[in-house]
């Protein structure tokens, strides 16, 4: 997914897709559709969100970004409003729309979602060929990865790794290793109670948490209830009085937009994470 | 039950030719609404346009011409087209089975469209094409044709079918392909996001290619069926009756059965699943112009088309730019209107 730029003329971009497919980009792009929360945040983060004229649902930040219209979420899309809007660029997450919005002769970059905080870093510094705000992109890539090494050097007087079962549902759906909060979780040096063969995002059993008993819940619903109300209802689930995470009160509740999507807040996301899970060594 | 045989039976003609009128209208309507403010002037002169091929006035931007020729039209084709499939099939499939609750789906059809889709957004994701078409049709007719044979064969017995344990099997069937398409969506921590699009049922990505899916099936199959619709009649009397007039029942039910089944799976394969236009259109066609199936399998085309054509309608514009699913509206808006006319006029009957 990395950019290389054409050696003869400096204004096209080629850019190899997540399929293998390489995609031709003509600078300077003038308008552009994203269908991913975490780029169009990127967009805002460099400063090239004047070129954003249509977005998805669920690109819903920073706030200026909901002034931007709608043309799609992530079960339907409005190939009129795509067509009327005139992109240059539709930047897909998933492709789902990518056949159709192609024969509609719109370029389409589909690039999956990040399964690393390296790939994050990766889709910044793209985005600043794309749009020709290196400079910006180096900064944010730059301010994250400040944020990594002060972890590393925090972590490294800490001895043991805490077990962690992390909820992205009351359903008990959780993550795997190999995704991108599996990630995360192991740059905090945290054990997931979730094993590579149990699968990227699955369903557990109220059974298995207990028995896999997780030294910390962290919960990222995605509802705005407060944490009082989540741990009053966590403690009301059959067994779970015996979870050391619910014994020692060690329930927390992180915004799941913070670590959940691949963008530029994920500096944020660690540090409050690595906030809740080491309370001692950052005061 | 009406006995065909005793009365003097002419088509209504009149009716026919306004209904056919008013869905032409309604179609050229569409045409001119969409989530994208294009005059009503332009789309016309866009239309005429590419159907004379010939420039009347090149004044509208291009991307106007674009969502005109290749979204609207291909999408109010696609509604018309699948709304007709679905309302003859769904006739069809009430007459074999003499269950007026029949609708395409009873045997399968739909959920093994479903499964097919699911199998193939998986193994192959939404962009593998093969020639023009996207592999989820071809998987999902596939898929869909071959639940109907299992269920049809596990029913046939001593060379014949009861149509009881056809609809046993075929509902058993069904219910195996949904919870195995269930089971896929759960457990295979991909994306399951075109999944669910299919199953809902939309025309939100319709084409041209789409059209071509299901345009020959439902030509074929109404060319095939129509002339086949007095047998439907015969086939509501008992089937002693229906021997002692000569009628093969068991064959016929067999033709018109794989006729409706092909057409379903067609429809099922392009626009996903969309509910209860097969069940209610074909009884709001007997409340006005009564039971004969002469003149139940025309009418249901034409109003299948209508109600299709209205109800994607309000699916993109009642939230534009955002779209809902149209098996929503259909239900919606389908149900209380079915409702009302239950109440109103089949007490009569019932």
């Amino acid at each position: 997914m990395q950019g290389s730029v054409n050696q003869i003329d400096p204004s096209i971009l080629n850019i190899n897709d997540s399929h293998g497919k390489q995609v031709t980009i003509h600078k300077p792009l003038k308008r552009i559709i994203s269908f991913s929360p975490a780029f169009t945040e990127i967009l805002f983060a460099i400063d090239a969100d004047s070129t954003l004229v249509g977005r998805d649902d669920f690109s819903d930040f920073p706030p200026s970004a909901l002034s931007i219209p709608v043309v799609g979420d992530a079960f339907s899309v409005n190939l009129e409003t795509i067509v009327e809007l005139e992109p240059n660029l539709v930047y897909l997450s998933f492709d789902s729309y990518k056949h159709d919005i192609e024969n509609l002769n719109i370029p389409v970059l589909f690039i999956e979602p990040s399964k690393s905080v390296d790939e994050v870093l990766q889709n910044i510094e793209l985005a600043g060929d794309i749009f020709d705000k290196q400079e910006n992109a180096q900064q944010l890539i730059t301010g994250i990865k400040e944020e990594l090494v002060l972890l590393d050097n925090r972590l490294d007087q800490i001895s043991g790794s805490p077990s962690i079962y992390f909820e992205l549902d009351p359903g008990l759906w959780t993550v795997g290793p190999s995704t991108f909060i599996g990630d995360i979780l192991t740059r905090l040096k945290v054990t997931n109670i979730v094993q590579e063969n149990d699968g990227d995002f699955p369903q557990f059993s109220n059974e298995m948490i207990i028995e896999r008993n997780p030294d910390i819940i962290i919960l990222a619903h995605s509802s705005s209830s407060h944490l009082s109300q989540l741990s009053a209802e966590i403690s009301t689930r059959p067994g779970w009085d015996n979870i050391s995470a619910v014994t020692n009160n060690r329930i927390y509740k992180m915004d799941s937009d913070l670590i959940n999507r691949p963008g530029p807040r994920i500096k944020q996301g660690i540090s409050e994470m690595a906030k809740l899970i080491y309370p001692n060594t950052y005061e | 039950m009406k006995e065909p045989k005793n009365t003097v039976y002419t088509f209504p003609w009149v009716s026919f030719l306004i209904i056919l009128g008013i869905m032409l209208l309604v179609a050229s309507l569409t045409l001119t609404i969409g989530a994208a403010s294009i005059p009503l002037e332009s789309s016309v002169k866009i239309f005429l346009t590419h159907v004379f091929a010939f420039q009347i006035e090149p004044q509208s931007p291009a991307s106007w011409d674009t969502i005109v020729w290749e979204i609207r039209l291909p999408r109010i084709f696609l509604a018309a087209t699948v709304g007709a499939s679905l309302a003859l099939a769904g006739s069809t499939y009430q007459g074999i089975f003499q269950n007026h609750l029949a609708d395409p789906y009873l045997i399968g059809v739909a959920s093994g469209a479903g499964f097919g889709a699911t199998l193939s957004l998986l193994i192959f994701g939404s962009s593998l094409t093969l020639g023009m078409f996207t592999t989820v049709p071809i998987t999902a007719f596939s898929v869909a044709i071959l639940t109907v044979g299992i269920a049809y064969v596990l029913a046939k017995k001593h060379g014949g079918t009861q149509t009881n344990t056809l609809i046993l099997a075929g509902v058993a069937l069904g219910s195996l392909m949904s919870s195995l398409t269930t089971f896929l969506l759960m457990t295979s921590g991909k994306d399951i996001r075109p999944i669910l699009s299919f199953l809902f049922g939309s025309f939100a990505t319709a084409n041209w290619q789409d059209v071509f899916v299901v345009l020959p099936y439902l030509t074929v199959g109404t060319t095939i069926i129509l002339p086949l619709s007095r047998m439907l009649n015969i086939l509501q009397l008992d089937q002693e009756q229906a021997i002692q007039l000569g009628v093969h029942t068991e064959k016929i039910r067999l033709y018109l059965l794989i006729c409706s089944s092909l057409i379903t799976a067609s429809a099922v394969s392009v626009s996903g699943v969309i509910g209860f236009i097969g069940l209610i259109t074909p009884h709001c066609v007997r409340l006005v112009w009564g039971y004969d199936y002469r003149t139940l399998l025309p009418f249901s085309i034409l109003l299948g088309a209508i109600f299709l054509i209205v109800s994607d309608s309000i699916a993109r514009m009642a939230l534009a730019p955002q779209e809902i699913p149209v098996g929503v509206v259909t239900a919606l808006f389908g149900s209380p209107f079915f409702l009302y006319i239950l109440r109103k006029r089949y007490q009569a009957w019932y």
